[in-house]
């Protein structure tokens, strides 16, 4: 589950209809990479982290003890 | 922000499941046709030219489907070796050879022996073809990553 990505949507007080109407993709598509289910491209996450005025780390970058 | 939205809704998860879901149906329709040859064959014992159509429009399929990985990066070679074309020449052949055989029956020699050299001669046009696309595949893919 990626919860850094729901945090940080949440935390721009957006709505995955939002987020997702902004960067081009269905709601759904928002959903499962926030549940982990749909690993995005690398254009996608640029796209996403944009968005969230965050960069690729502090969105989906793993430490091993999380 | 740029909003890449078409016009259809499409994002490209949903491209990916469309993809996934044409290439195991196109995979499908191939294994059902060759079914479908072989219980006219077999089954209801039709002679060839019953359903020569089929054939003709799976062989074209499969040899374009081919050609198309090939060319476009579906499968990564290091380098494109005459040898390991010349394998595949081989392999073509013998396979062909043994098809036709029991297709029609080994003991006609001279039957077999034309049949073994239309299967070399077809053999060596789509070898050339595949061979040549897959050297233009890999000096698209050179020419792209200098650009």
């Amino acid at each position: 589950m990626n919860m850094k990505l729901k945090l940080a949507r949440v935390a721009k007080n957006l709505s995955q209809e939002e987020l997702a109407e902004e960067i081009g993709v269905t709601r759904q598509t928002i959903g499962l990479i926030e549940k982990g289910k749909y690993n995005p491209t690398l254009n996608l996450c640029v796209r996403l982290a944009k968005a969230l005025d965050r960069t690729l780390d502090e969105l989906f970058w793993e430490v091993d003890n999380e | 922000m740029n909003k890449k939205k078409n016009p259809f809704g499409i994002d490209e998860r949903n491209k990916e499941i469309f993809m996934k879901i044409c290439t195991f149906l196109y995979v499908a329709t191939i294994y059902m046709m060759i079914g479908i040859i072989l219980y006219r064959q077999i089954i209801l014992k039709q002679h060839s030219s019953q359903f020569n159509d089929i054939a003709m429009i799976m062989s074209i399929n499969v040899v374009m489907a081919i050609a198309a990985v090939l060319y476009f990066g579906g499968l990564s070679f290091k380098r494109v070796k005459i040898s390991v074309a010349m394998g595949f020449y081989l392999l073509i052949v013998i396979l062909g050879t043994i098809v036709s055989g029991i297709k029609y029956g080994f003991s006609d020699l001279t039957l077999l022996f034309d049949k073994f050299l239309i299967n070399t001669a077809v053999a060596a046009i789509l070898i050339t073809i595949w061979y040549g696309l897959t050297w233009l595949g890999k000096r698209r893919e050179d020419k792209e990553m200098d650009e």
